[in-house]
């Protein structure tokens, strides 16, 4: 049997280091409040009392921090429980406690002392407080007592139970101000606690509150909302691309997938929003109801990624993983409980988490559909901010400014021009079997000036088909069902340089073609016809088969 | 619905989705066409499979002196889609099979693991579709590739 000695523990230095794990004031601030969700608080307050003389946004205004809930409440033992060192609480299942040192640390990165006084029934307890002073005097861990002043006996006795708890003699780490404070509280409580708050009955504030001798006075006072980050109930149930009006988020995904760890335990949840593009707010085809909307879903860097909850408290807000910087309408909530916790090592601070390798590896796998629509769905938004200016049909912009282009060649020696025109005669015979619907000849029917010699459709077997107008000439069909269409023509912008050059290479493919067949006279016309259509069929097959080895291709753009 | 065939009695022209289980590795590919080379080319020593198996195999282990091979051939997806459609489609479905084997191993765990390679209670896939998941195409067709792996599962399930 092996000799064990104890050693030393210096109580203060313990107390420092625990205070200094990375909190900000707001997360230390909500993770005294996670105690009160956990007592089934129907009502929490935060107050922020200010200096006597500092405004709002003096820097280091603050004097104390209380938060007041009207919870369970706890007797003295269970007092005495939560201000121990990793307390041995026994947390009830899916609790938002993790490692018993949540106010201790919380506090002390707020302040030197952590004061608790609560209330149960007919029992009202002393104050009881943790002072880094004494601590630091006794060089020994404990707690002491005093008795409640009246301003906490008043708060008290409101409530048929209930807890408050103060941090006075405040640690500054940082330029902060009660109302930086108030405002981080704000934008962040209302996500983090969705859950809880969106309960019935519950309310939850943040005040700024002035104290001059007894009096206080409340000089801000905010309501914290619940917010669900992926406006889940003002989503479309999915993305279709071709009707998609750019107004609101689509559901991406709504599924769960199993602990690696233990596959017969629960499933952890996953769900995935795509929102519009942030510009769409000021869209001019859009009311204003329509604009303030989307501005209230606030797309951007900051809110995009993934959002990790643990018991329906959120641990980490818009995690990037492996989302590229242009991922900006990607959102997704991962909801996990606390038996999941070895897969995703939750920090003391609950800030932080560390994913592991085999859950980053599935997330990656599950929402690869969803990045690429939400991908698809910004694009949607630029065409839609485009069409405003340009509201012509894919082809027409090269077929207006192309109105007169010839595609004569030289006249060669030798041609025989009679079997020219057999020839166009034969392809205008092959073009009247392409059964085209709704097919206009030309971009206006009424001036009939730009003859449509770039044209999409959506059938055959390749990327394009030649085709011959008796009148006009060669015109060209794109298959929009090819997957170069996918990939690469339909994020290209209708009429832009790019789109345009692209179209003029797919005619002047059919207008070679053509020409070929009706002048290359050394082989038989029908020959020539069957050469031609073999060639397009190898040459569409192999950009399919480019295509389909460069799906990522555009995976890093904007 | 779709069938299952072996792998080298004949060339198969049509749409493929397959799998290669060597102890704790699977790998998971599609093609159009099932021949005994392009089967035997992921065991080149620059073959696909072989390099996943130097990259996540415990090197320690001899992966190739027992492995299994599997093929379904999506023969609904023929007659469902249009011929330019085939290997898009194909790619997406071999992509959704991932995402519902990342989702839960038990199933396959309970058929193929428990059977064949008693030992193993996690496998994991090498195989990668981040390069070859098609983009860009409708909602409706990512639905239908879902759909589609989940009977492919199904069915592999109960055959083996």
């Amino acid at each position: 049997m092996s000799n064990f000695e104890p050693l030393n523990i210096n109580a203060d230095r313990i107390c420092e280091a625990i205070s200094k794990i990375g909190y900000k004031p707001s997360s230390a601030i909500l993770d005294i409040v996670d105690n009160s969700v956990m007592a089934n608080a129907d009502n929490i307050t935060i107050e922020l009392h200010i200096k006597d003389g500092k405004t709002l946004n003096n820097i280091q205004n603050i004097e104390k921090i209380r938060i007041i809930d009207d919870g369970t409440g706890m007797d003295v033992e269970a007092i005495k429980k939560a201000l121990e060192l990793g307390s041995d609480v026994q947390y009830s299942k899916n609790s938002l406690s993790k490692y018993g040192l949540g106010l201790k640390s919380a506090g002390f990165s707020l302040g030197n002392r952590v004061e608790v006084a609560s209330k149960q029934g007919n029992f009202i307890s002393d104050t009881f407080f943790l002072d880094r002073n004494i601590i630091r005097d006794k060089n020994e861990f404990g707690y002491s007592t005093t008795a409640l002043s009246e301003k906490i006996k008043e708060k008290l006795v409101e409530y048929e139970s209930g807890t408050i708890v103060t941090i006075s003699d405040i640690i500054y780490t940082s330029r902060v101000s009660a109302n930086k404070i108030i405002k981080d509280i704000t934008e962040k409580a209302g996500v983090s606690y969705n859950e809880y708050l969106s309960k019935n009955g519950r309310n939850f504030k943040v005040k700024i509150v002035k104290s001059k001798e007894e009096n206080e006075s409340i000089e801000k006072e905010k309501n914290i909302i619940p917010k669900d980050i992926l406006f889940w109930e003002e989503c479309y149930e999915s993305f279709q691309k071709e009707s998609y009006d750019c107004k609101k988020p689509c559901k991406a995904l709504d599924s769960e997938f199993e602990n690696p760890l233990n596959p017969e335990g629960e499933n952890i949840k996953i769900q995935v929003a795509i929102f519009p593009k942030d510009s769409m707010k000021n869209f001019i085809g859009f009311d204003e109801k329509e604009q303030k909307d989307i501005k209230k879903y606030e797309i951007g860097q900051k809110n995009a990624g993934f959002y990790f909850y643990r018991n329906g408290r959120l641990i980490k807000w818009g995690e990037k993983l492996f989302l590229g910087r242009g991922e900006l309408g990607f959102r997704a909530k991962i909801l996990f409980k606390s038996e999941h916790d070895d897969l995703f090592d939750v920090d003391v601070s609950k800030q932080h988490l560390t994913i592991s390798e085999e859950v980053e590896k599935i997330l990656m796998t599950l929402v690869n559909i969803s990045r690429g629509q939400s991908k698809d769905l910004f694009k949607r938004c630029d065409d839609l901010l485009r069409t405003s200016r340009n509201t012509g049909k894919e082809g027409s912009e090269f077929n207006v400014k192309n109105s007169v282009l010839e595609e004569e060649e030289e006249e060669g020696v030798g041609i025989d021009l009679r079997q020219v025109q057999d020839r166009k005669e034969l392809l205008e015979f092959n073009s009247d079997k392409l059964k085209l619907e709704d097919d206009a000849k030309y971009e206006d029917e009424d001036d009939k000036e730009a003859f449509r010699r770039v044209r999409y459709w959506d059938h055959g077997r390749n990327l394009w088909e030649s085709a011959t107008d008796r009148l006009e000439g060669t015109y060209v069909l794109i298959n929009r069902l090819h997957p170069f269409y996918d990939l690469v023509l339909s994020k290209l912008e209708k009429g832009s340089p790019e789109r345009q050059s692209l179209e003029a290479l797919f005619h002047a493919l059919a207008v070679g073609e053509n020409q070929t067949i009706q002048k290359f006279q050394d082989i038989d016309a029908k020959v020539a016809v069957e050469v031609f259509s073999k060639f397009s069929r190898s040459s569409s097959h192999q950009i399919d088969n480019w295509v389909n080895n460069n799906w990522s291709l555009f995976d890093d753009e904007d | 619905m779709m069938k299952i065939k072996g792998f080298n009695n004949y060339d198969l022209e049509g749409c493929f989705v397959y799998f290669i289980f060597s102890r704790e590795l699977l790998y998971i590919g599609e093609t159009q066409k099932i021949t005994f080379s392009r089967w035997i080319q992921h065991f080149y020593k620059s073959g696909t499979f072989t390099k996943k198996v130097k990259l996540f195999g415990d090197s320690n282990l001899d992966y190739f002196s027992r492995v299994n091979l599997l093929s379904v051939e999506l023969t609904d997806l023929r007659l469902d889609f249009p011929e330019m459609r085939w290997k898009t489609l194909t790619q997406a479905i071999e992509h959704s099979v991932h995402i519902e084997l990342s989702k839960s191993q038990s199933d396959l765990i309970k058929s193929y693991y428990d059977k064949y390679e008693p030992e193993i209670n996690r496998f994991q896939i090498v195989s990668d579709t981040s390069k070859t998941c098609p983009r860009g195409i409708p909602t409706s067709e990512w639905e239908y590739a879902n759909n589609y792996a989940k009977k492919i599962l199904k069915e592999v399930y109960h055959y083996i």
